[in-house]
């Protein structure tokens, strides 16, 4: 898996909390959410979306509910959790740093642009 | 692949989860599919449709993969995390015993720091089991040690201790509350502070040395007298299956058989202390009610699942 793929899959977590923080969805609407708002940047595959949501729903902080889809199979929906709100805040607020602070590192210094002048 | 062949080569690859729990997590898998089936955007050919959201499934291998990798149990490391020290417990009293008449600050003072210790560990390794095995073990312990205490460590020491036992039965609340869902965590946590509770009520209120021994109780202080000490070192035995196996009905097997060989392995029977019978029968049977108790109700929130689809 390269660099680039770890950090988009270490991001999964933080990706599904956002979606959620909007309102109560089942799995598929989730990956649709998530594609939609990225314009298909984040395509999250099944097998890494419902083992994720397993996860948070594990660690308390997204709740479900089967909801019934008449004459069809029923819904398993998923809703934030108040801690999951909280985690939700903090991840972003980590990941800003994170990327601000990747960037600026990125940035070739002054210095480096006046001697390259 | 058909989304019947998706699901049924998942259902087998999902090795060491019971039938109930495969059939929820094909249930779900199932309505994924369903979704993208019903969903317009994904183009207006039913067919297409469908070959579109089976290929953003990944394989069945690699979802029953992701799914172990979230239920597998605590482990090996959060086993021997518990079953080490309270393996130790035997010897260490025994040596703080000891220790005690030259060094008065070696009591079970110092065993509730290791255990804290372990207790913090357990934070480190977010580990749920770990976590609150040694909440719910460490708060018993200090409540029994403050209660025998009355005082003796000065008002400072004892108001300290007392903030940490209610912290730690404030954190147990909080794990409970957030594994709600899951009967097994939850009778997990719960029974040893509910055993706790109620063995100290009930040798405040049973007086043993007033109390006629009928031949039934005889035969479990004698099986206790032959056993007592063989159990003490074979009861963390069946915790293996609870931590290390993924299908659940062996993790609730696992469970009931260590809190029977705790009961049994317990000297609750003996003559002239102020333990009871009763204290003695509780203990081996009241757990089993419970355990078979969160198993049906486990069984029966899952069956409801199945069922209503």
């Amino acid at each position: 898996m390269s660099q680039l793929q770890q950090v988009r899959k270490g991001s999964t977590p933080l990706l599904i909390l956002s979606v959620l923080s909007a309102e109560k969805m089942y799995g598929y609407q989730i990956m649709r959410e998530l594609e939609q708002r990225s314009a298909g940047y984040f395509t999250m595959t099944a097998a890494l979306l419902y083992p994720a949501l397993h996860q948070l729903e594990a660690d308390g902080l997204v709740e479900s509910e089967w909801q019934e889809n008449p004459g069809k199979r029923r819904r398993k929906y998923y809703t934030i959790t108040s801690r999951g709100r909280k985690a939700l805040v903090n991840n972003k607020a980590e990941w800003e740093t994170f990327l601000t602070n990747l960037f600026k590192t990125l940035q070739p210094s002054n210095k480096v642009q006046e001697n390259e002048a | 692949m058909m989304p019947d062949e998706y699901l049924e080569s998942l259902r087998k690859k999902l090795k060491g989860f019971s039938q109930d729990e495969r059939a929820v997590l094909i249930e779900e898998i199932g309505s994924h599919i369903e979704g993208g089936e019903e969903d317009p955007k994904l183009g207006k050919d039913p067919v297409q449709r469908r070959q579109k959201i089976m290929s953003k499934l990944d394989s069945p291998e690699q979802m029953a993969k992701g799914f172990k990798k979230v239920y597998q149990p605590g482990g090996l490391v959060d086993y021997l995390l518990i079953a080490i020290p309270f393996l130790l417990n035997l010897p260490i009293n025994l040596l703080l015993l000891a220790l005690m008449p030259i060094y008065p600050w070696a009591d079970a003072r110092l065993v509730i720091i290791f255990h804290l210790i372990l207790l913090g560990v357990g934070f480190w390794r977010r580990s749920t089991l770990l976590i609150v095995f040694w909440l719910a073990d460490i708060a018993v312990q200090l409540a029994s040690v403050l209660l025998v205490a009355k005082g003796y460590y000065g008002s400072l020491q004892t108001a300290l201790w007392c903030i940490v036992l209610v912290s730690l039965i404030l954190q147990l609340g909080r794990m409970v509350w957030q594994n709600r869902h899951d009967f097994l965590i939850v009778t997990f946590a719960l029974l040893p502070i509910l055993m706790g509770i109620l063995s100290f009520v009930l040798e405040l209120t049973i007086h043993s040395n007033t109390y006629v021994y009928e031949p039934l109780e005889i035969f479990f202080f004698r099986f206790y007298l032959n056993t007592g000490s063989f159990l003490w070192f074979v009861e963390m035995i069946p915790l293996i299956p609870f931590f290390m196996v993924r299908n659940r009905n062996l993790r609730w097997l696992g469970l009931v058989i260590f809190w029977l060989l705790l009961g049994l392995s317990r000297d609750r029977l003996d003559y002239g202390m102020i333990y009871a019978p009763s204290v003695y029968y509780l203990w081996i049977f009241l757990p089993i009610a419970v355990i078979f108790l969160g198993w049906l109700l486990e069984r029966f929130k899952r069956r409801q699942v199945i069922f209503a689809s």
